[in-house]
């Protein structure tokens, strides 16, 4: 089966710096793929390359086997969909409509009615049907990060009335989140990829990475220099090489420090 | 925020519809007050009269003769004139309020064109009248490069930096007002009478002639404007999210300037260049409606008619028999507007 989206020596460069370099990414139906790696490793460009925004000066990025660049926009929109980083709008749509935004262009099919019901159903999945007659611009970034996913649901479940196969690219998707919420969206792209979606999303926490994962890939100044189930990837040396810092694998703190890790399924109703 | 009229409750399409009816009705009010009000006072129900008989053969009444000339000639192409230069919009494209034709120097750009057609226009095309159509091309085209120059300007990495977009509006502005003043300054007497009037907007020189050349422009744009309704939405969110959602981006932006440029230039060429209408009423709509462009585009086409008519009638009432440039008054009403709006929503200049 052909991967659903494809880096295949992908590079990406401004002038002389090289923010992607000869990258190799294959994301499968049903895979979640997270990307790890410091500030100024090139996840960020690696995600807007996969999802059509930047065309890689080097290499190709395919979509089910052909050229990115040559599927139109509205397509695109059908096939994949973005969570970008949380940002702030200048006019004061409410939640419910920057929700609605998300199946404007697909799904043209679809009748108000079932457009009403999308909406619905992606403003309660991503917690903010509550904040549904609010306006965007007075929620606080994570309330926005949220209200975004709920675009990001919407976009989808319109999407998938024209295409089976779909994928999903988060970037940092959880930075501005509280616990629970990034558990629970974390869980809801999970459940996704579990429904057959690809999923890929940067994360900067290595617990989240191992436990959400079923492969890890790791960059490091432009190259991707790991990838692979969490256990074979998060080890020591790796841990040290890449993000600069001496700490061990599994080490319990010292004295009596009490820890929190995640888990899967962990969010209480 | 919570400051709209509608309830949520009320069915999207419903409320829709009854906003633009009732915009519709204030129009259609507005209308039959411009065609009576003004030096001659002719009845509302003359005027519908008038209307729905239309020209009146020779008749035992030698008044309705002359009210039928001042309606069907003098006032009426002004109204629609009036109508149609309301609909003048910007705001999309720059995902910012606060972007309105005049206030960032398009409307400057427009002037300049059509200034340097009203001094010049002799000294190329030689003596006899100038080809109307001459005006509205010049206004385009200077509407268009400030348009483009300004999106160039302010635009790094498909995001819109508002503080470089006003900043360099205002540089724009001066920059073809020094143009403009230049071309005062080597103009004849009647030339800079002509210049002057001109451009503090009016809608006096409004002709059929005039409105048989901008009128299918105006309509054309207006017409095409929900098609980009779409997009303007979708590029709220960010250039980037807009083509993640299936806008084509780049298609998308160049329609819109080349339909920003031709309004305002279309909009100059009639009336001169009219400041704040395009400021004030998408804002005042977005506060009662919501920004959702599908409804928001014909909304505003329709209340910035109206609040141009009604703007005009003020300038013919105010010191009649003579009549106040339409210029003054829109800004002697949009410039307080402006500054209140500064005042109470200043996070806007920092989004």
């Amino acid at each position: 089966m052909t991967a659903l989206l494809a880096a295949d020596g992908a590079s990406y460069r401004i002038g002389a710096a090289r923010l992607v370099e000869g990258a190799d990414l294959a994301l499968a139906p049903g895979r979640f793929v997270a990307v790890v790696g410091p500030n100024g490793a090139g996840k960020s460009t690696l995600v807007r390359l996969l999802s059509g925004e930047l065309a890689p000066t080097g290499g190709r990025v395919l979509c089910e086997g052909a050229p990115l660049a040559g599927i139109p926009p509205h397509r695109l929109a059908c096939l994949r969909a973005v969570l970008p980083q949380a940002s702030r709008l200048a006019f004061p749509f409410t939640v419910r409509e920057v929700v609605r935004i998300g199946l404007d262009g697909i799904g043209r099919g679809l009748d108000g009615r079932a457009r009403d019901l999308l909406v619905a159903e992606a403003l309660a999945r991503a917690d903010v049907s509550h904040l549904a007659d609010r306006s965007y611009q007075s929620l606080s970034g994570g309330e926005a990060q949220r209200t975004q996913f709920g675009r990001v649901l919407a976009q989808l479940a319109a999407g998938r009335t024209v295409a089976d196969r779909q994928a999903l690219l988060l970037d940092e998707p959880i930075a501005s989140l509280d616990l629970r919420h990034q558990l629970a969206l974390l869980d809801a792209a999970h459940a996704l990829g579990r429904a057959g979606l690809a999923i890929l999303a940067v994360l900067h926490d290595l617990n989240l990475a191992a436990v959400f994962a079923d492969e890890v890939v790791v960059m490091r100044a432009g190259r991707i220099v790991a990838a692979g189930p969490p256990r074979d990837v998060l080890r020591d040396d790796l841990v040290r090489d890449v993000f600069g810092v001496a700490l061990r694998i599994g080490e319990v703190p010292a004295g009596d420090r009490p820890f929190v890790l995640p888990r899967r399924d962990a969010t209480l109703p | 925020m919570s400051g709209r009229a509608a309830s949520p409750s009320l069915r999207p399409r419903l409320r829709s519809a009854l906003v633009l009816a009732g915009l519709g009705a204030l129009v259609a009010i507005v209308a039959v007050a411009s065609l009576g009000l003004g030096a001659v006072a002719i009845a509302p129900g003359r005027v519908i009269g008038l209307l729905l008989h239309g020209r009146p053969g020779p008749g035992p009444e030698p008044l309705l003769a002359r009210d039928a000339a001042i309606v069907l000639d003098i006032r009426m192409p002004r109204t629609l004139v009036g109508l149609l230069v309301g609909a003048a919009l910007l705001q999309g494209l720059f995902r910012n309020p606060l972007a309105d034709p005049a206030l960032v120097g398009v409307s400057s750009g427009s002037a300049l064109g059509a200034a340097g057609v009203i001094v010049l226009g002799h000294a190329v095309a030689g003596p006899g009248p100038i080809p109307f159509a001459a005006l509205p091309a010049a206004a385009f085209c200077g509407a268009l490069a400030a348009t483009v120059l300004l999106y160039a300007i302010a635009t790094r990495r498909g995001r819109t930096s508002i503080a470089t977009m006003l900043l360099a509006g205002i540089a724009l502005a001066a920059l073809a007002g020094a143009g403009t003043g230049l071309l005062a300054f080597v103009s004849d007497d009647r030339q800079l009478r002509d210049l002057t009037f001109w451009t503090l907007g009016s809608l006096s020189g409004a002709t059929w002639a005039k409105l048989a050349v901008v009128a299918p422009l105006l309509a054309a744009i207006l017409a095409a404007s929900p098609r980009l309704a779409r997009a303007l939405n979708a590029l709220v969110l960010g250039e980037a999210e807009a083509f993640h959602l299936g806008v084509a981006v780049e298609r998308a932006k160049r329609l819109t300037i080349l339909a920003v440029a031709l309004a305002v230039g279309a909009s100059v060429a009639v009336a001169g260049p009219i400041g704040f209408v395009g400021l004030v009423v998408p804002h005042l709509l977005r506060l009662t409606i919501g920004p959702d462009h599908r409804l928001l585009l014909p909304a505003a086409a329709l209340a910035g008619g109206a609040l141009l008519v009604a703007a005009d009638i003020a300038a013919r009432l105010v010191v009649a028999p003579a009549e106040l440039p339409l210029g003054i008054v829109t800004s002697l009403v949009g410039a307080p507007y402006f500054l209140w709006l500064l005042l109470r929503r200043g996070a806007v200049l920092d989004a």
